[in-house]
């Protein structure tokens, strides 16, 4: 680590500007803040994050029908536990279920498959969240229950895919980024290949990173070298999982099952094609069919995730950073899921730490 | 057998479940689509659905359930000889 | 040292079969003269010079048997190690249970020969008990609640406030094995190595109070964690708290499951684990004195207190790649009934 460091050190030293490398991967966030990188890297060198957290980016609209969903009869909703917390326009998931809301924490969409056959008369729904490394999980999942003939298991659909936001950002006049760390796990599933418009339409470099603290230094020398050089490639730096092309098996279930749609980002707007929805033959499975009430969206107020999320502004500064949001008593979905922007910086960033004696 | 590369013996999370979160495991066992895998003396039940062509004793990379690719047993040699290189990451084999 | 097949709702009934229960399983399994009394409260002899100390305890583990323990087992470990926290010596709990109507008798016996088994490892006395059952789908099987006494003998202080700047921070062994036995069974994880901690730890703490180290004072880390403690001892004392992250042990079942799992090893519960702040210069002592002990062979310091500093968190951790971060406390953390 010391000799990535030192190396990554001697080229930032070479360079006539300051150097932004966001990452879009709410596990980079994660890592990143875990091992203290950020304060390790050179001053040339900076490091922000984007709408990397799939919770974060969850627009209030879907957890409103989350919830909605959960008050039904006989409707048993299945999540990851980070989406518990996320604030909707009334009551997060965790409120609703201590007022009596069914609502169940599974660590696997095959864990919800599981709680479908073991409960016939129970309609489960899974909330369908995440990036590409997720979707062909709850793909597979949703592939058993058609083989299997488990009638009552459905899905909520909320996963979204990340070039299409990528593009966003990089138009974006706010935001300057020099290179991006791609996501290690998304690019196991989706191959490499899928963000060589970075370099064929904007010019800008990539480079796919794994996770480790090791991981994540090579990933920022290896940008650090493209700038120094003039150069804007997609490089691979996690050649060990990571391929061009992906997992085809993965990709080939993901495709029978789902279309791009159009989906709304926390922050961002709607963003065109950048989300999944399932395709019509499988209305029997998609739970957004099922007709609920829902409230008027209500983003709360003061609240600047959306300008975090688009990497515009650091989480300080945010009015309610601090300052009435905070891990325990969240306003933002940014503080709310551990690989929130605002959360990470919260738990390692908003310190000075000084050496001990 | 594949030197799984870990920089540090531990990951040191803080809570939460990490939407990315995928990790190298052992294949131990093998039945068409289904297997067990096996990290540190944990094993646990995973699809195979997405890497059929993994064999018993291959390393996969295991992501709520699902095996979601395979560890390139020459590029992980190859990154083990770079941080050897480095020599500082702590390393399992 | 029988039970009934399956517990019905007149176990809990005060009458006939609650008396049948208590003659047939509760008492010959644990055996003392104080408990077979009888009576409304259990009148104690003398108590030893010093000052009493005395605290209570919930037990809502699920599942209620796990690798290396069960909840009766547990229940009695965890009220005894409160009380070896604080210096004192434990001599007597009292156990009442809470349990659903339907439990399976089997379930009842293992975690009464399990809270038998740690009261004679403990060497304390039950000696007085409860049992009420409710209906079912109203409870989850068992529930125990507890109470334990004990004398901390004269001269022996224990307190937060003793803590000091350049003290030094031990644990008694591998962190993390209790919460992650729970997790591995919740989660179809299995991890034939793994198993609870859970322990009574009054012996390895006069071990080590006996060798004469300075030790300011001691706390398990069970829910919550280590991290918990270090946050709520920083707190207390107005210092700061520093792990080396590459220090502390962790055995590999348990990083397993953590990393499967999304959870850091430093928030999961120990159930037979000491943390220890002790004077620097008695550091080698305090752990000599604890590997002697049989269950203090994984002694490791892991970490020292340092002065508070303005804009400095309270408890930093060194990573195992060598930076420094600020180690926080986790917020809405979903692990319930871990113990």
């Amino acid at each position: 680590m010391a000799g990535l460091l030192a190396d990554l050190r001697q080229v930032a030293a070479g360079l006539d500007r300051r150097l932004t490398f966001m990452e879009v991967c709410g596990t980079h966030t994660h890592s990143v803040a875990a091992a203290g990188l950020r304060r390790m890297m050179p001053p040339a060198v900076r490091l922000i994050s984007g709408p990397g957290c799939p919770v974060c980016v969850t627009p209030v609209e879907y957890l409103d029908r989350a919830l909605a969903l959960a008050n039904l009869p006989g409707t048993l909703v299945c999540t990851f536990g980070d989406l518990m917390r996320v604030p909707s326009s009334t009551l997060t998931l965790e409120q609703a279920r201590a007022e009596g809301a069914q609502i169940e924490v599974v660590y696997s969409p095959r864990d919800a498959l599981v709680i479908a056959r073991d409960n016939p008369d129970l309609r489960v729904v899974f909330l369908a969240v995440g990036f590409e490394t997720t979707v062909p999980t709850i793909t597979g999942a949703l592939a058993e229950a058609e083989a299997d003939g488990v009638p009552n298991f459905l899905l909520l659909p909320g996963n979204k895919t990340m070039p299409q936001v990528m593009r966003v950002l990089v138009d974006d006049p706010e935001l300057e980024v020099d290179g991006f760390l791609l996501p290690g796990h998304v690019s196991v599933v989706t191959g490499w290949r899928l963000f060589e418009f970075l370099t064929s339409d904007f010019g800008i470099s990539g480079v796919v990173a794994g996770f480790m603290p090791t991981d994540v230094a090579q990933g920022v020398l290896a940008l650090t070298r493209q700038a120094a050089e003039g150069r804007a490639e997609i490089e691979n730096v996690y050649g060990r999982v990571v391929s061009a092309e992906g997992n085809r098996h993965a990709r080939e279930l993901v495709e029978k099952y789902f279309e791009p749609s159009d989906e709304i980002w926390r922050g961002f707007g709607t963003v065109p094609g950048s989300g999944l929805s399932l395709r019509p033959q499988w209305a029997h499975r998609d739970a957004s069919r099922i007709a609920v009430d829902l409230p008027p969206p209500l983003e709360p107020t003061g609240c600047r995730c959306g300008e975090v999320l688009r990497g515009v502004i650091d989480p300080p500064e945010c009015p309610l950073f601090d300052a009435g949001c905070d891990p325990d008593l969240p306003v933002g979905a940014c503080m709310v899921s551990s690989e929130g922007t605002c959360a990470a910086w919260y738990r390692n960033e908003r310190w000075a730490v000084e050496r001990g004696a | 057998m594949i030197p799984v590369i870990r920089a540090g013996g531990r990951r040191g999370f803080s809570g939460g479940f990490q939407m990315c979160l995928a990790i190298p495991m052992v294949l131990v066992e093998k039945d068409e689509f289904e297997g067990v895998a096996e990290v540190d003396g944990v094993r646990k039940k995973i699809s195979l659905m997405f890497v059929p062509e993994a064999e018993k004793g291959e390393y996969v990379l295991v992501h709520a359930g699902f095996a979601i690719g395979q560890v390139d047993a020459e590029e992980a040699a190859k990154t083990l000889e770079l941080l050897r290189e480095y020599s500082d990451a702590m390393v399992d084999l | 040292m029988k039970g009934p097949e399956r517990v019905l709702l007149a176990h809990g009934g005060g009458g006939r079969l609650t008396r049948k229960l208590v003659e047939e399983l509760f008492l010959p399994a644990l055996e003392n003269p104080l408990l077979a009394t009888l009576t409304d409260a259990a009148v104690l002899p003398e108590i030893p010079s010093g000052r009493p100390a005395l605290t209570t305890d919930a037990f809502v583990v699920d599942p209620p048997v796990f690798a290396g323990g069960d909840l009766g087992y547990l229940s009695v470990c965890g009220t005894v190690n409160d009380l070896a926290m604080v210096g004192a010596r434990p001599r007597w709990l009292t156990w009442a249970l809470i349990i659903e109507e339907g439990t399976d008798g089997e379930l009842l016996e293992t975690c009464v020969h399990g809270a038998a088994r740690a009261a004679k490892e403990a060497d304390i006395d039950i000696v007085a008990g409860d049992t009420k059952v409710v209906p079912r789908g109203k409870g989850d099987r068992l529930f125990a609640v507890t109470a334990g006494l004990g004398v901390v003998p004269p001269g022996r202080e224990l307190s937060d406030r003793q803590i000091q700047p350049g003290d030094v921070l031990l644990v008694s062994g591998p962190i993390g094995d209790h919460g992650a036995a729970v997790l591995a069974h919740r989660h179809a994880l299995e991890a034939p190595g793994l198993r609870s901690d859970c322990a009574p730890l009054a012996g390895l703490v006069e071990a080590l109070l006996e060798s004469g180290a300075a030790v300011r004072a001691m706390h398990d880390p069970t829910r919550g964690g280590v991290v918990t403690v270090c946050h709520e001892v920083a707190e207390r004392c107005g210092l700061r708290v520093f792990l080396d992250q590459a220090a502390i042990p962790v055995r590999p079942e348990v990083g397993a499951v953590c990393d499967l799992l999304g959870l850091d090893p430093l928030a999961l519960a120990c159930e037979g684990r000491v943390l220890v702040w002790v004077a620097a210069e008695d550091a080698g002592r305090a752990a000599d004195a604890m590997q002697a002990h049989p269950l203090g062979g994984g002694t490791s310091v892991i970490g020292r207190v340092e002065p508070a500093a303005v804009g400095s968190p309270p408890v930093v951790l060194k990573t195992v790649v060598g930076g420094e971060r600020p180690l926080d406390l986790l917020s809405g953390l979903d692990l319930p009934r871990i113990c």
